[in-house]
């Protein structure tokens, strides 16, 4: 079961995946729906994230978390 | 100026000395660059010379740069000639955002960069900055305002940490460009 949060959150990425797969990744308009995109993020759950983000790499840990 | 973190959260950190990472476009000879156009041919893990861009006005045109836009201050969008000033302890923070440990689950995947599997820019590179940076900074501070179910901060800005002017925030935020380490990723 998904939050509310998840559904808006994914269908305006997919918003975003459909403009800057058209073109350039930084115009205006997909900036503008980076910054709607925002407030989402910290509403999901962190199972929520994990799977959004379930693609995506990260540079490397500089050292272990604290 | 110190680190504040909102009552109740736990501090965490990912490196030692501890830093905190944003994403930005990046700036090399004064200029606006990519990623791609710096790290062609570089094989080191950082990438010398390189900061984050500086808005050319007091208010950031978007927030991949090292400033604020209007709304992201307290109080949001200022009338001329009013001061900002710090979040009280529990409100959310007003400054620029940034995140206290490199974690999947934390950063928003509309920031990273496609070739990172995201869906943010691919001119944008990721940068880190000390926290003591802000801490031995006359008028700026750290303060992470929101924490995960464990009470561990996820979400970070950067503030004034007194009343000043919008100006004063963006001198004193441009003055930690050189700074920023950015990553070779």
């Amino acid at each position: 079961m998904h939050t509310a949060a998840y559904y808006k959150y994914v269908s305006l990425l997919n918003k975003l995946k459909d403009l800057i797969s058209a073109g350039p990744d930084d115009l205006p308009e997909a900036d503008a729906l980076r910054d709607e995109m925002d407030p989402l993020w910290f509403q999901l759950s962190e199972s929520e994230r994990a799977e959004i983000n379930k693609n995506v790499k990260l540079p490397p840990s500089p050292s272990i978390e604290r | 100026m110190q680190t504040v973190c909102a009552p109740g959260l736990v501090d965490r950190y990912d490196a030692i000395p501890p830093v905190i990472y944003r994403i930005m476009i990046p700036c090399s000879s004064g200029k606006i660059t990519s990623y791609s156009e710096v790290s062609t041919g570089i094989n080191t893990l950082t990438l010398s010379g390189v900061t984050p861009a500086v808005p050319q006005s007091i208010w950031a045109p978007n927030s991949r740069m090292l400033g604020v836009r209007q709304h992201e201050v307290i109080p949001p969008n200022p009338p001329a000639a009013t001061d900002i000033r710090p979040a009280v302890p529990g409100q959310a923070g007003g400054g620029m955002s940034v995140l206290p440990v490199l974690l999947i689950t934390l950063l928003p995947n509309h920031r990273i960069p496609k070739r990172n599997g995201g869906t943010g820019s691919n001119v944008d590179c990721w940068f880190s900055l000390p926290r003591d940076v802000i801490v031995l900074s006359v008028d700026l501070r750290l303060y992470f305002d929101f924490g995960d179910a464990a009470n561990r901060i996820v979400h970070g800005v950067i503030e004034p940490g007194l009343q000043m002017s919008p100006a004063d925030f963006s001198r004193s935020l441009s003055a930690t460009a050189a700074s920023w380490v950015c990553i070779n990723f």
